[in-house]
């Protein structure tokens, strides 16, 4: 009887182990989301973080950023293949040769959520009021701004302090528009709680750290949106996201899914997985600033032990873009060509050997002139086990060459306080190696940010990294471009210095995987770099 | 009894000071969480502007004082990162922990203690083995492993129960659908959360029954004729329990922290996952007053078995005296 019992016990477990192991039979999709001609009624696409009220002062990820571009609209916007397009102004918007005066008119027909019309006076107050809150996207961007005229009807006319020309992708495509009435008695915006904007959906309901309830605008000035309501539950476990897609309970999910799963969703009937090419940078940094990686020759001799193209392919098989030594994607337009990663053990030795570290201990690790070990550590996000992973291969990899690398898992933001303190570059660091990654790298002046030894305008420079050629680019050429093709060539100049002077490892860039149930919406659009949930993915055919 | 209180009013003294440094102790700052993304785009005196609106950059002595005044004068003020007032936060995500919370510990204080005094009492007989090995095996599996492979077959595979929520967010039930509705979705929560506690009451109750058995009132009562049931139920199991009872307290104390991972699997909006992302985000205000709530119920459910003891085992009394 008792060893019946312990039988039992045993298989049922096992069972269940199994079970949730095996594929997944065809569960009901839930009565609320019946697919109709145009679209269903309502989806349910589940938010990763709880972004507050959404609105522009409160958000506080990049996932806050993508659901509130559906509640609050911007003047630009990026299309599904990451061109800048005009979204609340006409096509004959106007630029300067300068890259200094814009010139745009609102389209007619556009309101806010409490239905007031929107004017050129909401625009124009939207910058102003910006710059004085504290949210630092948002304030950069309108500190930028010199002056801004109301010409006649609703014709605006922006004069920046200096001329840049990303500033259509970097900051108009970015800030959103809000209602001077609702904001204007109210000094800090982040203590506004009604989120009133003029994008395509209104938000009805928010329940802090359960969900928020999305309506579409019936009178959107682009067409009402195809789906009546977005129901969006804040599910933070990517592991639970990815049971509720699979249940059927979920439409979509702002998150993204590894390349393990991906076998799951595709046998799973209706699921539809969108793979876009991602911008978001995975890289070793480096402390340019210690010994020994303050040489040239000895981040060269790391950039040849390290199969960057292995790794990548590793961990995301077909799924990635592999990084280059020009530190930006290769299918920009302004990526320098040949400049990828050449795995060579041999010349890493030969550089460490050059550099004096031939003597080594008695389990093969090289010695500096002091006789210590070439030992080093290297700080990984202890909730990202792919970078967990990627700090492993590369340790071994480093073995290889006589360098031992220790990988040192920590929380979050206890790495980010070691490797940028108070997110101030010229507070210094305290770190030899760290797995690092940004939101994007796909502005023009990402690489100048990352690698400027002038912490103004390399204020993502972490690595400490300084190389007079750079700077001197930068702060000559740079400064001259006026248009975008002396841009891509001030670019090229930029990717070759760091390239043959490298301030970190450029692993490559994953994509951005998404499932979405397409039996219940047909109607996604995956965005180059973005997400499926996007503003084109609702718009009106 | 006064001397008593006084130590346990020491106690609160000293979680009210060190609660207020354990946030500050932390690595990083809050000025990331404060200005939102992209925190580089600011000046360093921008920066400093911030935090010198929320008084951060003030010697710890001020910061000190301003803690102090705020708790006492119950304005415990706006989240850094949820931009809501904290009494708000806490009171909401309080109740569905302590529904989870309570429920549980019901349910496997009551499952454990039962299982391991039948184990106890069944172990001359060796029947005890399955007892054992099944509540061995359950209490060793992780929680969030437990959990996510209840929501895998449960959830997502057979679609009985829902995978996240605290109830149906898109439905307006009332009254007993309401109820019921809470229920179905307490459900895995519970399960996972027994499933993994189990085994320490099991234990507790089986060590103690056994003890208590080997016991020489337990033998005297035996051999004065006491009949067997009579013996097990008032001579045993009643003495049995005194150290289920101090479990039991130990985990009324534990209440509002709940079970982070378990609360995050299923999306359950309670205090746990509240206090794990305040860390995270290094939510000074936040992370004070949860922690103090929670350190406080402690102390309180300390206090309070203090006091029962001398009713549930009067020779503690007599010891005292």
């Amino acid at each position: 009887m008792k060893q019946r019992l312990s039988c039992l016990l045993l298989a049922g477990l096992l069972g269940l182990s199994l079970s949730a192991c095996a594929p997944q039979g065809n569960a009901d999709p839930g009565q609320s989301q019946s697919a109709g001609a145009d679209g269903p009624e309502t989806l349910t696409i589940a938010v990763t973080k709880d972004e507050n009220t959404l609105a522009p002062f409160t958000y506080v990820s990049s996932t806050g950023l993508t659901v509130n571009r559906l509640v609050y609209d911007t003047l630009f916007t990026t299309d599904t293949d990451n061109n800048v397009i005009p979204w609340m102004v006409s096509d004959d918007y106007q630029v300067d040769a300068d890259s200094r005066v814009y010139t745009f008119s609102l389209l007619p027909g556009q309101k806010f959520h409490d239905g007031t019309p929107l004017t050129a006076e909401d625009v124009a107050f939207s910058f102003r009021y910006c710059a004085g809150q504290n949210v630092a996207q948002l304030r950069k961007i309108a500190n930028q701004i010199e002056d801004i005229e109301i010409l006649e009807g609703d014709t605006l006319r922006f004069t920046l302090k200096e001329s840049n020309i990303n500033f259509l992708r970097d900051g108009l495509c970015t800030m959103r528009i809000i209602s001077k009435a609702i904001y204007e008695n109210e000094p800090d915006g982040t203590l506004v709680t009604e989120s009133v904007g003029s994008g395509m959906y209104r938000l009805a309901e928010y329940k802090p750290g359960q969900y928020y309830r999305l309506e579409a605008v019936g009178d959107y000035f682009r067409g009402a949106p195809r789906v009546r309501v977005l129901q969006m539950p804040i599910i933070e476990d990517p592991s639970a996201v990815q049971q509720s897609l699979l249940s059927g309970e979920l439409a979509a999910a702002t998150s993204t899914v590894g390349t393990e799963v991906l076998d799951a969703f595709r046998s799973k009937p209706g699921m539809t997985v969108f793979a876009s090419a991602g911008y978001s940078p995975v890289m070793m940094n480096i402390n340019c600033g210690r010994a020994p990686m303050d040489q040239s020759a000895f981040r060269e001799a790391l950039a040849c032990a390290v199969d960057v193209s292995g790794i990548m392919h590793t961990l995301y098989g077909d799924y990635c873009s592999v990084g280059t030594r020009g530190l930006v994607r290769s299918d920009l337009p302004y990526a320098a060509e040949g400049l990828d990663y050449t795995y060579d053990p041999g010349r890493a030795d030969t550089l460490l050997d050059t550099l004096g570290y031939t003597e080594k201990n008695a389990v093969g690790v090289r010695l500096d002139e002091s006789g210590a070990p070439l030992s080093f550590e290297i700080l990984v996000y202890a909730n990202n086990p792919l970078r967990l992973r990627m700090a492993e291969l590369i340790s071994q990899q480093l073995r290889q060459v006589g360098l031992d690398l220790r990988v040192k898992a920590m929380e979050m933001d206890t790495v980010d306080a070691y490797v940028w303190p108070d997110f101030e570059v010229s507070k210094g660091r305290d770190y030899d190696f760290a797995m690092w990654g940004w939101g994007s790298s796909i502005s023009p002046d990402y690489l100048v940010n990352l690698c400027a030894g002038d912490y103004e305008s390399g204020g993502d420079n972490v690595c400490g990294y300084r190389s007079d050629a750079f700077d001197a680019v930068v702060d000559g050429a740079l400064r001259e471009v006026r248009n975008m093709d002396q841009m891509e060539d001030v670019l090229r100049q930029l990717q070759e210095i760091v390239a043959e002077d490298p301030p970190l490892i450029n692993l490559g860039y994953p994509d951005s995987l998404q499932v979405c149930n397409t039996a219940l919406y047909g109607g996604w659009k995956s965005m180059k770099g973005g997400n499926v949930v996007n503003v084109f993915s609702f718009l009106p055919e | 009894m006064k001397k008593r209180a006084l130590h346990y009013l020491i106690l609160v003294a000293l979680v009210v000071v060190v609660n207020f440094f354990i946030p500050r102790l932390l690595p990083g700052s809050p000025i990331g969480t404060l200005v939102g993304e992209n925190a580089q785009d600011m000046t360093a005196a921008e920066k400093m502007g911030v935090l010198d609106a929320y008084h951060l950059n003030d010697p710890l002595p001020l910061q000190f004082a301003y803690y102090l005044r705020d708790l006492f004068t119950l304005n415990w003020g706006v989240s850094f990162s949820r931009r809501l007032p904290i009494t708000q936060l806490i009171s909401s995500a309080a109740g569905w922990t302590l529904l989870f919370t309570c429920v549980s510990l019901v349910l496997y204080t009551l499952i454990g203690t039962l299982l391991g005094a039948l184990s106890a009492l069944r172990r001359r007989r060796g029947r005890d083995l399955p007892l054992v090995l099944g509540t061995t095996l359950a209490g060793s599996i992780p929680p969030f492993w437990i959990a996510l492979l209840l929501l895998a077959v449960f959830g997502a595979q057979l679609g009985w129960l829902p995978t996240y929520g605290a109830y149906s967010m898109w439905q307006d039930y009332h009254g007993l659908a309401r109820a019921l509705d809470v229920c179905r979705h307490l459900a895995l929560p519970v399960l996972a959360m027994v499933v993994t506690s189990v085994l320490r009451y099991f234990t507790t109750a089986r060590y103690s029954v056994l003890s208590t058995m080997c016991a020489d009132y337990v033998r005297m009562a035996r051999l004065r004729g006491v009949p067997q049931g009579r013996v097990t139920l008032f001579y045993v199991l009643r003495n049995a329990l005194i150290p289920v009872f101090t479990m039991v307290m130990m985990d009324v104390g534990y209440l509002l922290s709940g079970s982070v991972l378990i609360e995050a699997v299923f999306s359950y909006p309670g205090l746990g996952t509240l206090m794990a992302n305040a860390v995270s985000a290094r939510d000074y205000p936040l992370i004070q007053y949860s922690f103090l709530l929670s350190s406080l119920l402690t102390i309180a459910a300390l206090f309070l078995a203090d006091l029962l003891y001398r009713r549930v085992d009067p020779a503690m009394e007599v010891d005292h005296a």
